[in-house]
């Protein structure tokens, strides 16, 4: 009788073994467990046994009947978890078919993430024209013709004495001569300086300028609003510093610097080991750029502040090479998607 | 500018460490960009914005110091041999422009013995990173690094009649600087010269022939005022730029000239055997301290603190200026000249700021309200965004090209731009980027050929750009343009490879079109300019030219050296923006079904898909809503020089469920005009 379990069980184990499905299982139950099944057959054979046998080889075919069920189980959770692959199986470990997806600019990219923390604030987009008057670029923004204030303005001149504006500034003035404070603006564009091209330079490159004028308006009010906007853009922990600066069109001036975010302030190659990164320049309208689009300077208040695009993406994407914005090579734009 | 940490301390005694002090001047303006140890010494290179002159010298610095930390200035010390009797009389100086140099102090030291400088002086001069040269030329630059007031020193023995003219240049004469290099002058330079010829640049840069040599035994010391923009406008006309002249151009202090002068005679006649001239002190003695009234609550309302004026006083006081008080609220300040830079209040309110602390001011939150005052976004901005959403979505790669440009005598005449309407850059860096650009084509070719050069061999590119031009009197204009450029494959899978045609331009501006809701658009077949006639065609909306597309001509894709077809298209932004609806309006969707007829057909080549849809649609008048070619086909089991092709019209009326017998009805009608009009074969 002993054998007789043995020779089933091993039996039993290996057709389980190689059941491909679930109906070749269910037929194994059948064979094995079933009504007329082979272990069923031999429990009906017990009541022919010795008493002393009786007991013992009675625990033995149930303790089979579990072992089988169990290994059953086990085959049909393995079927389950690899199902056989029907002829017409579709191999789909080869690529999708992925739609068409291109990708702005990463300086569109960079213009729009700063534009959008400034739209939180209420602020109104606005545009200007690239090729300007002295007027405009300079008169206007108090910087005057013969002094070294200006030689941080090179500029190209086109025919007529107009010129390609080297700033976003000259927006400010065209803004303010048609509409009223009080008002918040910011302005992207284009702007062009003869500088040759360099990794770090470069004769056309990008500002957003910023502009909010009305009764009351703080040297506070420009501190708030523009470590409102490092802090949405370079992250909550990052650490703003505002360092007197000389601009013509403002006063008091400042510099702002956000701490580094490649090293936290320790100092490294990318911060000239300072800690600090040099963001943006700013200060309170001069009275003289009022005075420039008859406002009253005695109501009024403003700030403004302006900042160079290409250096803040290169910074925030960690490029390292400006030239790399105008080349277009679609590896590098393609990394922006 | 270079500025040693122990100089600064014989000015003013300070505990602070270099670092610390570094810190100190970077938060009050003067930034601090390094500092490096030298032999005990830690020398910082300061950044001075050019408001500042008076920052450009060691105790101007040390004001700064002053009245960041509260602490009391040391005088610089100056002893003058006693005046005697016998004092010879001082030069003789004459200023014929006395526009151009409102000042002009100058005084003889006879005896003097030129050698190299003692140690102390030499390290000083050095520390300020300039190189020593002799006693005396050291002397006098130790006194500029000081007061900031640069002075020259002259072989006096070899000035020509002995007497100083200060004079413009006259066309032709020439001068030999120090550097060696014979200089041109005319007239719009300032010259310091002697009886017969010029001898120095005034403020740029002395004679090679009258300097101070070891042989020199008379010395004629200038301290002088000259004036910013003469200097500025000479020394950029020479290209020359010298500590000097950097210092004149910004400003020096006019009143300072006789003091520095006094301060260098006093360090020269330390030597034993030297005997000093009276100084001749011609011009102005300089303008009297200006009076500026702050009124302190109006300071704090600009910088949103509240400062109290005691505290503003002894910040303007530590700054060197008087300060009495002026009303309730008011401070009466007296600004002495070194500081011409401070006119007016707001220039007072800003060093209240500096010196009380940026950090100190708090951030608020402007309380100006904007809301409701107009959209935050310009109808074209929008319009520019719905763009780059379709275009991206489409697959296209935006790029940002150089809207300078070499001149492109080619692309001028295809285009047939004349000369005049080419706007130039008439101090370009190179001639490769010289002219405004007249289109984004070039621009958009460079990327390819980029690109391809780099085996990327898939270039599915847009500019949202500018192209620039000239009107007929003169008035420069720039248009906004939308440039599309395709090439290579458009999709490259283990299933189906499909080139970049011609199509996927055309189907990515009507794309562009339904997104800004333009519907009366068309396309002109029609040769252009720069497009191969085989296939290009006008861009209209209504009536109006709006842009081109085509297939680039293969005379310019070969001057950018690409071999490949590239498809390409240009629109006119301005007509888009004006086109543009941006508000939907909801229609009622249709009530009855709609029926679709198939005809298939054979055709002659020459007749359009435009004039086929326009002749069925004719036929069925509204009843056809759309008019659909499909399987377009040439070659075999199709006469040479016909098509085969199948147009699927769906018929559906407004009012009513069209019947079987309406449908076939139009159906025929349709099949017997075709056959008609274009001689089709019907299958």
């Amino acid at each position: 009788m002993l054998e007789k379990i043995k020779a089933i069980e091993a039996e039993a184990n290996n057709e389980i073994k190689s059941a491909g499905d679930s109906k070749a299982l269910d037929d194994l139950r059948i064979k094995y467990l079933g009504r007329k099944g082979l272990v069923t057959e031999l429990l009906g054979q017990i009541s022919s046994l010795s008493a002393e046998e009786k007991p013992r080889l009675g625990k033995e075919l149930n303790a089979l009947k579990v072992r089988i069920d169990e290994a059953m189980r086990a085959r049909q959770a393995e079927l389950a978890s690899s199902p056989v692959l029907p002829k017409d199986h579709t191999d789909l470990t080869l690529p999708g078919f992925r739609p068409p997806s291109g990708t702005t600019h990463p300086l569109t990219k960079t213009i729009g993430e700063i534009l959008a923390t400034f739209l939180g604030m209420g602020f109104k987009v606005v545009e200007g024209p690239e090729i300007e008057t002295e007027f405009y670029n300079f008169e206007a923004l108090n910087i005057a013709l013969d002094h070294p204030s200006r030689d941080a303005f090179d500029t190209f001149y086109i025919k007529n004495r107009y010129l390609l504006r080297s700033h976003t500034s000259p927006v400010q003035v065209r803004f303010m001569e048609t509409e009223k404070p009080p008002f918040k603006i910011v302005v992207p564009g284009k702007v062009y300086r003869p500088d040759a091209v360099d990794a770090s330079h470069s004769f056309m490159f990008h500002q957003v300028e910023g502009l909010v004028v009305g009764e009351g308006v703080t040297f506070a009010d420009l501190k708030g609003a523009l470590s409102m906007f490092i802090r949405s853009y370079f992250g909550e922990n990052a650490k703003v510093r505002f360092r007197p600066h000389f601009f013509p069109f403002t006063e008091p001036s400042a510099e702002v610097d956000v701490s580094c975010f490649i090293c936290g302030g320790k100092g490294c190659s990318v911060c000239g080991r300072k800690g600090w990164l040099e963001i943006l320049g700013c200060g309170m309208v001069h009275p003289n750029v009022f005075k420039a689009v008859k406002y009253d300077a005695k109501r009024y208040t403003g700030f403004a502040f302006g900042m160079g695009v290409e250096r803040i993406a290169m910074l925030k994407y960690g490029i390292n090479d400006m030239r790399l914005f105008f080349e277009n090579d679609m590896r590098f734009l393609g990394q922006f998607k | 500018m270079k500025v040693s940490y122990n100089w600064l301390k014989e000015y003013i005694s300070f505990g602070a460490d270099p670092a610390a002090l570094a810190d100190k001047l970077t938060m009050a303006g003067l930034e601090v960009k390094g500092i490096e140890q030298k032999g005990g010494d830690s020398v910082y290179e300061i950044e001075i914005t050019s408001n500042r002159p008076d920052w450009l010298c060691l105790y101007g610095i040390a004001h700064e110091i002053q009245a960041l930390y509260g602490l009391k200035m040391k005088p610089i010390k100056t002893s003058l041999p006693k005046a005697s009797a016998k004092r010879a009389p001082g030069p003789s100086i004459n200023i014929e422009d006395k526009k151009g140099c409102p000042r002009y102090v100058g005084v003889v030291i006879d005896g003097v013995q030129v050698g190299v400088s003692p140690k102390d002086l030499a390290s000083r001069v050095e520390s300020a990173g300039m190189r020593q040269v002799n006693n005396i030329v050291d002397i006098t630059n130790f006194c500029m690094m000081e007061s900031g007031q640069p002075m020259h020193a002259f072989d006096y023995d070899k000035l020509e009649g002995g007497r100083i003219t200060v004079r413009r240049a006259r066309k032709g004469e020439e001068l030999v600087t120090i550097d060696g290099i014979k200089r041109q002058l005319d007239g719009d330079i300032l010259v310091i010269a002697d009886a017969s010829k010029p001898v120095a640049i005034a403020g740029v840069m002395g004679g090679r022939d009258t300097e101070v040599g070891f042989s020199t035994k008379k010395v004629l010391l200038e301290s002088a005022y000259f004036d910013p923009v003469l200097v500025r406008r000479g020394a950029r006309k020479l290209g020359i730029s010298s500590e000097a002249s950097y210092r004149f151009e910004r400003n020096v202090d006019i009143c300072g000239c006789l003091k520095a002068a006094e301060r260098a005679v006093s360090m020269i006649c330390a030597a034993r055997g030297t005997r000093v001239s009276k100084f001749a002190d011609s011009g102005s003695k300089g303008p009297k301290n200006i009076k500026i009234k702050l009124n302190v609550s109006g300071a704090n309302r600009i910088l949103g603190t509240s400062i109290p004026a005691a505290k503003c006083a002894a910040i303007l006081k530590g700054l060197g200026l008087g300060v009495k008080a002026s009303g309730k609220d008011g401070l009466l300040v007296s600004v002495p000249s070194f500081r011409r830079d401070l006119k007016t209040e707001i220039d007072l309110v800003e060093e209240i700021a500096r010196i009380y602390g940026y950090d100190r001011i708090p951030e608020t939150l402007s309380k100006i309200q904007t809301w409701g005052k107009g959209s935050q976004k310009s109808h074209d901005r929008i319009v520019e965004e719905a763009a780059r959403e379709v275009l991206t979505g489409a697959g296209l790669n935006e790029v940002i090209t150089y809207a300078l440009r070499c001149k492109d005598p080619y692309v001028q005449k295809a285009l047939s731009i004349p000369d005049d309407n080419v706007l130039k850059v008439q101090n370009p860096l190179s001639s490769e980027s010289e002219t405004l650009r007249s289109a984004l084509i070039c621009g958009m070719l460079d990327v390819v050929s980029h690109n391809l050069n780099r085996k990327v061999s898939d270039v599915s590119i847009f500019e949202l750009g500018k192209s620039y031009s000239c009107s007929g009197d003169g008035t420069p204009c720039e248009s906004g343009v939308l440039a599309i450029a395709l090439c290579g494959m458009k999709r490259k899978d283990w299933h189906a490879k499909e080139a970049a045609d011609i199509f996927d331009v055309k189907g990515v501006i009507e794309a562009l079109f339904d997104r800004l809701g333009i519907k009366d658009y068309s396309f002109e077949v029609k040769p252009l300019p720069l497009l191969s006639p085989a296939a290009s065609a006008v861009v209209k909306i209504g009536p109006q030219q709006v842009g081109a597309i085509g297939r680039v001509d293969k005379a310019l894709l070969d001057r950018f050296d690409i071999k490949g077809a590239v498809f390409a298209g240009e629109l006119d932004l301005s007509a888009i923006y004006a086109a543009a609806k941006l508000d939907r309006k909801f229609t009622e969707l249709p009530r009855f079904p709609s029926a679709v007829r198939d005809i298939s057909l054979i055709v002659d080549d020459k007749a359009g898909n435009a004039e086929i849809t326009g002749t069925i649609k004719e036929t069925c008048g509204a009843l056809a809503i759309n008019v659909v070619p499909f399987d377009l086909y040439r070659g075999e089991q199709v006469p040479k020089g016909c098509k085969s092709i199948l147009y699927s019209v769906e018929y559906r009326a407004p009012d009513r469920t069209l019947t079987d017998e309406e449908v076939n009805s139009l159906d025929g009608k349709v099949r017997e005009i075709l056959v008609r009009k274009f001689g089709a074969k019907i299958r």
